[in-house]
């Protein structure tokens, strides 16, 4: 029965699907209920909707009859809910008049034994979306301008090789690196595998492309503070640190020779970030030779100046160019893009928490980054693997793998995925090591020996012929009373107890995602369990999120190699391009929606919301919904008292009317 | 005659509408008595429909989401959980029980899990007899 | 709300009398349009669209249908309208009478809010064959009789609190029960018991409330209790007045806690023993008040309340302010700004404000529980059976 007034005119098209539903179900006698139910006029079945015929039949009827609600009874909505609601807006009705009555997957596939049952069932699915149609309003569909521009936060080999693709495609590429200068990781590796070319000679043309190219916006030394959403937009706040060193630095290095910091009497001694704490820094410095931008830094927390109120000058003093400006401040930018790479890279895991294998505790158990150091010519020991201990070289190295991977589910200390380059590292440094000192004892302890990709397996043999000797178990223990090292395994292959006295012990410590919660917070973007950043989809859509814009690439999103981050990076440029290119965006209208006059702006809604999609207006007192935040999960819908919040084609009386039609019908005594 | 009992299956639409879905796809049978509630997120569930879903004569009333820490959007199968339970309450004062009511998870690969607790409320519910609530039934 | 006795029958356009049975309700005594209904009208002092005394108009000149489905249910059937309109105007009846009318067309529900909770839970209970458990909310140290002379009607209590988390509704159950043990009372609390319906019926649906009234009088009569005794208004007013109408009159006593508190404590059966020190004020609810004109009872019970202040707010009595929901079907934007006005003046009188009904103390306190329009000072909710357990000792 209608509300006087509201008489609508919906057309019912019952599938055959070629005899997946009419084989079960009676579609004939379907077609008659249907036809019988309140405000249908049209009631027709067919042998295959999704086929070029049905849908014109689909669009001839909604023309001819000004259909304003259409229920297409076939397969999952999933299949071809899309395509039909896209034919009827061809046709001329809103697309959000078109419902999917699954009558295949969810009842002639499920119940092809009792075709009565599922004729009776069919009927009653078919009659629930009538319901709901009827109760369905046309919905708008919005648009918004892409706004041009792209963002890329990391300057590592991923952000790197995006900023380049999009610059090259025309776009406007803004690259923000947190670090003084750009390279990321792939700078301290030495030599990449499997092809032992030189990181730092592959990298560094990458590195001076993207520093010369006039498509590229350079920001080193910045940080992301804050990112704010508005449709087609992204808002980044970025706080640029002061260097306190301006682009009239000629890079003469007197500065840094000079500088008191570290130096054997100097009260304030600091790490070397780039040399893995192997090697102390002065606080003016350049992280590393090929340094872009090649601009000195003045670390503030551990300079003279800074710290003693000005006690220290000497760099402004050295300085030829007149370079050293103390009175630099942080300045704070705003910057407007239409789309997002987050590139941030990797840190290396700190294995300090598992006592058992002595890192913090003895100086000569290090981990594989900083045994990369030790093999760079130009590296704290001159491209030699010695003892932190003595400084003499290591004549026996054991290797441990899976520091701080592959750990048990729950256990605090370690995480639980595999970090999948480790273990080709390991092999890298082994045989490096081996060349250069064919003597030298290397062991690597293993779990599973990964070697996957494309001449991985071809290297890992070399390297066994070079030497190298595979021991499948991890250590029990790294002893390290006595001053020498001592790790005791079980050899899983031949069952006998090894007790190797090592010189070095080096760790293949996990790959961890670079500190990002607060990008993350700002993006709203979610993280896996793994605690990388979570992709749209795992398998079929890696660089897209769920954030509309946002792209990802390289170990930000996981674990990978610099292959493998180079093409995921092509990747996430390519989606990004696509999306600024298509120049405007759809707004998903199955959001939430307030009718201000039923809202009594109690902020229930407000705090159930995860996403920050609704707030109160304090002057109009009424809540007011972020249609690109909102995700439409209806959560507040359940919490609001009096029904002014709703989910567009979700709403309560829409989703009653369904419980009420597929109900058991209650015949009077 | 048997009794055949009505379930009302609300369903979230990436997992459990997908599982039932899967179930189909790979001719997995259960009762014709189970009928699909598409919701986007089981967030979406208000104690309403359950009550409603009885007070219109079904005899159980399943609710299937994302397992806990995968929810589409984040955790909107833990709020539904907290409703379930509330309206569990409910039913337990109303002298329905809490057992014509259940809430669990299946992923949408999870086809099995579904049809498998479809087969199973059934059975259970078939076993508690038609709902007190029921007016006499034709189908 | 007692309608007008004798209502006469007015003429329709054919002479004969106007079928519309809201109509007639309406028209049973003369509207002089004086306008009075609209300036004691609480929507209508935030909703300035909203005048009584313009849908009277509509419905005189165009029958009861011209009226807007927005008017129709923003009315609160508080009542206040007709306490000064000086030809009696059973404004209220009209509006029930009116959704009625409309409730079949609007398929079956009514816009309940809290998600149609109390809505659907009537109609649940109007169903035939029901095994409630009713009880499981007393607790400890308090007793309950299958049979005995007097009965405790609990309406909704059983299932308040799972909804309305933020009020503890089943706390003035149990002072109830405390206070009539302490009298030597024993009440019969039935696991048959039924919603009154007093939803139902304001919202128009008669078919839920004449269901409901029928399967409560049937245990009710069966019981052969001589008292009945609830602390809610709305089952109050119902039983009381609305259920003669429908199952014929009643063999038994039908009273509000606040009267019994009242006569136990006149008889000397109740002794309030330990003060109670705090400053109070109290509303009263639209069933127990204009609807059942009983104003002076729960007055008389804090009264007794040793080393309790009463300060009375300036509107009481007839002229008391709605607490801004009517049958749970018009809770809006508008709502809020009635609760901000009727709290304000209760906080400037004292810090707690005592309600005679569950209903207002959920209203209120759910406003509290929000975001207040402006600041309040700090204003406690509390129940008038609540109260005077604690000054029980």
């Amino acid at each position: 029965m209608s509300r006087p007034g509201t008489k609508r005119k919906v057309g019912v098209f019952i599938c055959h699907c070629g005899g997946n539903i009419s084989d079960v179900v009676d579609v004939k006698a379907v077609r008659e209920f249907a036809g019988a139910q309140d405000d249908v006029v049209l009631a027709t079945d067919f042998r295959f909707m999704c086929s070029n015929e049905g849908q014109e039949r689909l669009q001839k009827e909604i023309k001819e009859k000004g259909l304003d609600g259409v229920v297409v009874a076939c397969c999952t909505p999933k299949m071809y809910e899309e395509l039909f609601r896209s034919k009827a807006e061809e046709a001329g009705m809103n697309p959000y008049l078109l419902e999917i009555a699954n009558i295949r997957e969810q009842c002639s596939y499920a119940h092809r034994h009792e075709p009565q049952k599922a004729t009776a069932k069919a009927m009653r699915i078919v009659k629930g979306q009538v319901e709901k149609v009827r109760k369905l309003r046309p919905l708008e569909v919005k648009t918004a301008p892409i706004h041009p521009g792209v963002a890329v936060i990391g300057g590592g080999i991923s952000g790197i090789h995006a900023s380049i693709l999009l610059a090259n495609l025309g776009h406007k590429v803004t690259l923000i690196e947190k670090s003084p200068t750009i390279g990321g990781n792939m700078a301290r590796s030495v030599k990449t595998f499997p092809t032992d070319d030189c990181a730092m000679c592959t990298l560094s043309p990458k590195m001076n492309e993207v520093y010369n190219h006039p498509g590229i916006d350079l920001l080193t030394y910045a940080e992301v503070k804050d990112a704010k959403r508005s449709p087609g937009k992204f808002t980044l706040t970025v706080e640029k640190k002061p260097r306190f060193v301006t682009d009239a630095c000629i890079g003469c290095n007197r500065c840094t020779e000079r500088c008191p910091v570290s130096t054997a009497k100097s009260p304030i001694q600091v790490s070397s970030e780039w040399d893995q704490g192997l090697a102390k820094r002065k606080a003016i410095y350049l992280p590393f030779p090929q340094a872009l931008p090649q601009l000195w830094t003045i670390d503030a927390d551990h300079c003279f100046y800074f710290q003693r109120g000005g006690a220290c000058r000497v760099c402004q003093m050295v300085c030829p160019a007149e370079a050293i400006d103390y009175t630099m401040k942080p300045e704070t930018v705003g910057l407007e893009v239409g789309a997002v790479i987050v590139a941030t890279g990797w840190k290396e895991y700190d294995p300090t928490p598992l006592g058992y294998l002595g890192f913090g505790r003895h100086p000569d158990v290090l981990t594989q980054m900083q045994v990369a150091r030790m093999l760079d010519y130009m590296g704290p020991t001159k491209g030699v693997v010695s003892r932190p201990s003595d400084g003499k070289p290591a004549e026996t190295i054991v290797m441990v793998q899976c520091v701080g991977s592959r750990g048990a589910p729950g256990d605090p200390d370690t995480h639980e995925y595999c970090s999948r380059v480790c273990c080709m590292v390991a092999v890298k440094h082994a045989s490096l090591i081996k060349k250069a000192r064919p003597a030298a004892e290397i062991y690597i302890l293993y779990n599973d020996l990964r070697a996957y990709g494309k001449g991985f397996e071809e290297y890992y043999a070399h390297s066994m012929e070079l030497g190298v000797k595979y021991v499948r178990g991890l250590p029990g223990k790294v002893h390290t009373d006595g001053g020498k090292l001592r790790v005791d395994v079980d050899d899983m292959l031949t069952g006998r107890r090894l007790q190797i006295p090592a010189d070095v012990v080096v760790l293949s410590a996990a790959m961890e995602p670079a500190p990002i919660d607060s990008i993350l917070s700002s993006l709203h973007l979610d993280k896996t369990p793994d605690g990388f950043i979570k992709e749209y989809h795992a398998k079929i859509n890696p660089t897209e999120t769920a954030v509309k814009g946002v792209f990802i690439a390289g170990c930000a999103q996981g674990p990978k190699d610099i292959t493998d981050s180079i093409a995921q990076a092509g990747s996430a440029a390519m989606s990004a391009a696509v999306f600024l290119g298509s120049g405007e965006m759809t707004l998903n209208p199955l959001v939430a929606e307030v009718d201000p006059a039923l809202c009594r702006a109690c902020d229930r809604c407000t705090e159930v919301c995860e996403f920050d999609a609704v707030r109160v207006d304090p002057d109009r007192l009424v809540a007011v919904v972020d249609e690109t935040s909102c995700e439409g999960c209806g959560k507040c819908t359940v919490v609001c008292p009096t029904g002014a919040i709703g989910v567009r084609q979700f709403r309560k009386p829409q989703i009653v009317a369904t419980i009420d039609a597929l109900a058991p019908v209650a015949v009077s005594p | 005659m048997t009794f055949e009992p009505e379930i009302a299956a609300f369903c979230c639409n990436w997992c459990g509408y997908a599982a039932a879905d899967q179930a189909g796809a790979a001719k997995l049978e259960y009762p014709a008595g189970v009928k699909v509630i598409r919701l986007m997120c089981t967030g979406m569930m208000d104690p309403y429909y359950v009550l409603r879903a009885f007070e219109r004569g079904f005899d159980g009333v399943i609710v299937i989401g994302c397992h806990l820490g995968a929810c589409h959007y984040k955790s909107g199968n833990v709020q539904a959980q907290d409703q379930v339970k509330r309206v569990g309450q409910v039913l337990r004062a109303l002298g329905l029980g809490e057992s014509r009511l259940m809430m669990t998870a299946a992923s949408a690969a999870e086809g099995s899990v579904f049809a498998d607790t479809a087969n199973a409320f059934v059975e259970k519910v078939r076993k508690l007899g038609p709902s007190p609530l029921r007016e006499v039934v034709a189908q | 709300m007692t309608e007008a006795v004798g209502i006469q029958v007015t003429l329709g356009p054919d002479g004969g009398a106007s079928p519309d049975p809201a109509l007639r309700v309406l028209t049973a005594e003369g509207c002089i349009q004086c306008n009075k209904c609209t300036f004691s009208c609480p929507v209508h002092r935030v909703d300035v669209l909203f005048s009584p005394r313009k849908v009277i108009l509509q419905a005189y000149l165009g029958g009861a249908d011209a009226v807007s489905e927005r008017d129709l249910w923003a009315c609160l059937t508080c009542g206040e309208c007709q306490a000064v309109c000086p030809t009696q105007v059973p404004y209220p009846a009209f509006i029930r009478a009116q959704r009625e009318k409309l409730l079949p067309a609007m398929e079956r529900t009514a816009p309940c809010k809290h998600g149609g909770f109390k809505d659907v839970l009537a109609k649940i209970m109007a169903k035939p064959d029901l095994k409630q458990d009713r009880r499981a909310w007393i607790g400890d140290g308090l007793k309950v009789a299958d049979r005995g002379d007097v009965i405790y009607f609990t309406g909704c209590m059983p299932y308040l609190d799972g909804v309305f988390s933020y009020c503890d509704s089943a706390r003035i159950g149990k002072a109830a029960i405390k206070i009539m043990n302490a009298a030597g009372i024993v009440p019969v609390v039935a696991n048959a018991e039924r919603c009154c319906g007093h939803d139902a019926m304001w919202n128009g649906d008669r078919e839920t409330y004449e269901k409901l009234a029928r399967a409560n009088a049937a245990w009710i009569r069966e019981s052969g209790a001589k008292r009945l005794v609830t602390t809610c208004a709305e089952c109050y007013s119902m039983l009381k007045y609305e259920y003669p109408k429908v199952v014929g009159e009643w063999p038994l006593e039908v009273l509000h806690m606040s009267e019994l508190i009242e006569e136990l404590v006149k008889a000397g059966k109740l002794k309030f023993a330990r003060p109670v020190e705090l400053t109070v004020t109290y509303q009263d609810p639209c069933r127990l008040g204009r609807h059942s004109k009983e104003y002076d009872a729960p007055r008389e019970v804090l009264k007794a309340i040793p080393g309790l202040t009463f300060v009375e707010m300036d509107r009481i009595r007839e002229n008391s302010m709605c607490c801004g929901v009517g049958a749970y079907s018009n809770c809006d934007a508008a709502t809020k700004f009635m609760q901000q006005e009727r709290l304000e003046e209760a906080a400037s009188k004292a810090g707690n404000l005592v309600t005679a009904c569950p209903h207002c103390r959920i209203h209120f306190s759910c406003y509290l529980d929000g975001r207040p329009v402006d600041p309040l000072p700090e204003l406690k909710i509390v129940d008038l059976t609540e109260l005077a357990a604690q000054a029980l000792g």
